[in-house]
């Protein structure tokens, strides 16, 4: 073993590495993403509420970049950030990206992580607690959020909840929740 | 058929919450017997943001849950505000249009409103009515023909033999999930540190009056400001609910009202039986669907248990013990005097 694994953080030398590479356009896909189950599932917005106009940090804290998500239906938008460029949000959710990427496929309980203090919250908690609940409602798998249907999307699915459970134990994660 | 349960039928009835439809549809296939909910305004006692139903969820929840064989109970449970009437009428109005099975409700405006406008629906007293007495339950029966009543958490299950031999409604009483520790509905603690309380605005130590600072590696749960608790490094941390908070009172830091610890009464299932409970009910409408599925599943399994004549307490129990707050159960005042 190179490093020892902590609570899903990945490992410093991976962290270090991730600084120099330059940044992909996730955001855009992203942004494409959160508008297409806008238009699918248009219910989820409006459990959001007045929160879908709150914008919320999302900081992996082991990787370089950080997301600002404004998640406004139809008219969303999700930006990537290097740590030191990031925008000041209304909300701030940080913790290890294994463990937030556990959080929008459901392997996490969010009252669990963020009681264990894997998970940290910061700015308007009713904002947090309003995607929270989003969240859990939406019961969204990789490939589906991806806009997969069919066959393709349970290949997809399957391949990344097989990639992703072998990585939570491999940077010894938090044990899942559900 | 709800309230069936008599002397051929001894049969427990699990009552399971849901704040999402995800989580009904998850309680439904856990073998819920009955699932209650609320509308997703201030209507209802856990208004928590992003939580609840819209009236399009609730009719299409009551299909679902129909077919799975659950019954619906829908929580109107607090109290209207003058001048502002309308809301409660209206939830009211849409409960009975769902075609759910019960509305749960504890202001008498909003129980009067129920049974003049909808007289075939069935009225169960709300936890927040804090009826505890045969004299009180019995004015909510002859005035409203209110069918249940909702037991507070803070009865022994002595009190509940002996009161349940002095009214004939059903009654209900929770075994499972967050401890209220006043008699509910008369706590305004919240409404101090927030100006927000369970019965005024449906939450009590509401999210948004909460706040997490980070100092060195302690950790400050804090609530309108003021600071409800600590958490040293490595400490699992809890939510700022302003009765369970660590305070100094003559020169001693300690939970001066009650520990954070949840309520597991599965041990008692036997004895609430024995003690003629209609129904058992577990809180957290604001829980996730995979916690909901599992409780569930465990009660379910212990209630069918005692229906075949057998007793899965201690597997119960040990399914049970991992999901409450930090790993840390009492039975409540079911089985203490009160202090
Ligand atoms: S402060 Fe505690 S006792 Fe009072 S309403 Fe809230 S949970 Fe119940």
């Amino acid at each position: 073993m190179f490093f020892k694994p902590e609570r899903g953080l990945f490992p410093p030398a991976l962290q270090k590495a991730l600084g120099i590479l330059p940044v992909p356009p996730l955001g855009f896909a992203l942004t494409r993403a959160v508008r297409r189950l806008a238009r699918h599932r248009p219910d989820l917005f409006e459990r959001l509420d007045t929160y879908k106009r709150t914008h919320f940090i999302i900081d992996p804290i082991d990787i370089p970049h950080v997301f600002r998500m404004i998640p406004n239906g139809e008219h969303a938008t999700v930006e990537m950030f290097k740590r030191k460029d990031a925008p000041e949000g209304a909300a701030r959710i940080s913790g290890p990206l294994i463990v937030l990427l556990g959080l929008v496929d459901g392997t996490y309980d969010g009252d669990a992580v963020f009681f264990t203090r894997d998970l940290v919250i910061e700015g308007d908690t009713d904002a947090v607690l309003a995607l929270r609940n989003t969240m859990e409602e939406a019961d969204l798998s990789p490939a589906e959020f991806l806009g997969f249907n069919g066959r393709p999307r349970e290949v997809v699915d399957g391949a990344t909840n097989k990639t992703l459970d072998h990585l939570r134990r491999l940077l010894d994660a938090p044990t899942a929740t559900s | 058929m709800l309230g069936q349960r008599n002397d051929n039928n001894p049969s427990l009835e699990l009552v399971c919450p849901a704040g999402t439809p995800a989580a009904l549809k998850a309680a439904a296939e856990a073998g819920a017997h009955s699932i209650y909910c609320g509308l997703r305004n201030e209507t209802n006692a856990r208004n928590f943001p992003g939580l609840n139903f819209s009236e399009k969820e609730l009719n299409a929840g009551v299909r679902l849950a129909h077919k799975h064989g659950s019954h619906v109970l829908v929580a109107v449970n607090t109290f209207a505000r003058a001048g502002d009437t309308h809301i409660w009428k209206r939830a009211v109005d849409a409960v009975s249009a769902s075609g759910a099975d019960a509305i749960i409700a504890a202001d008498i405006a909003v129980l009067d409103y129920a049974k003049e406008k909808h007289p075939n629906l069935r009225l169960h007293l709300s936890v927040q009515a804090a009826a505890a007495t045969p004299e009180s339950i019995s004015f909510y029966q002859d005035t409203f023909g209110v069918q249940r009543v909702v037991l507070p958490r803070v009865m022994s299950v002595e009190e509940i033999v002996k009161l349940n031999k002095e009214v004939t409604v059903e009654t209900e009483v929770f075994v499972f999930g967050g401890l209220c520790v006043m008699t509910e509905g008369r706590c305004a603690l919240s409404s101090y540190a927030t100006g927000k309380s369970p019965n005024l605005t449906g939450v009590c130590s509401p999210p948004g009056d909460v706040s997490y600072d980070e100092d060195d590696s302690n950790l400050y749960a804090r609530l309108g400001g003021f600071t409800i608790d600590g958490f040293g490094e490595g400490e699992t941390a809890g939510y700022p609910t302003l009765c369970k908070g660590r305070f100094k009172a003559e020169g001693e830091t300690s939970y001066l009202f009650e520990d954070p610890v949840s309520l597991n009464a599965a041990s008692l299932l036997p004895r609430l039986q024995k003690a003629g409970v209609t129904a058992v009910k577990i809180e957290g409408r604001q829980r996730g669907k995979a916690y909901i599925s599992q409780v569930v599943k465990a009660f379910r399994a212990a209630v069918d248990a005692m229906d075949a004549g057998g007793n899965a307490e201690e597997e119960v129990s040990a399914m049970l013990s991992a999901m409450t707050e930090g790993g840390r159960e009492t039975t409540g005042a079911y089985k203490k005097i009160w202090r």
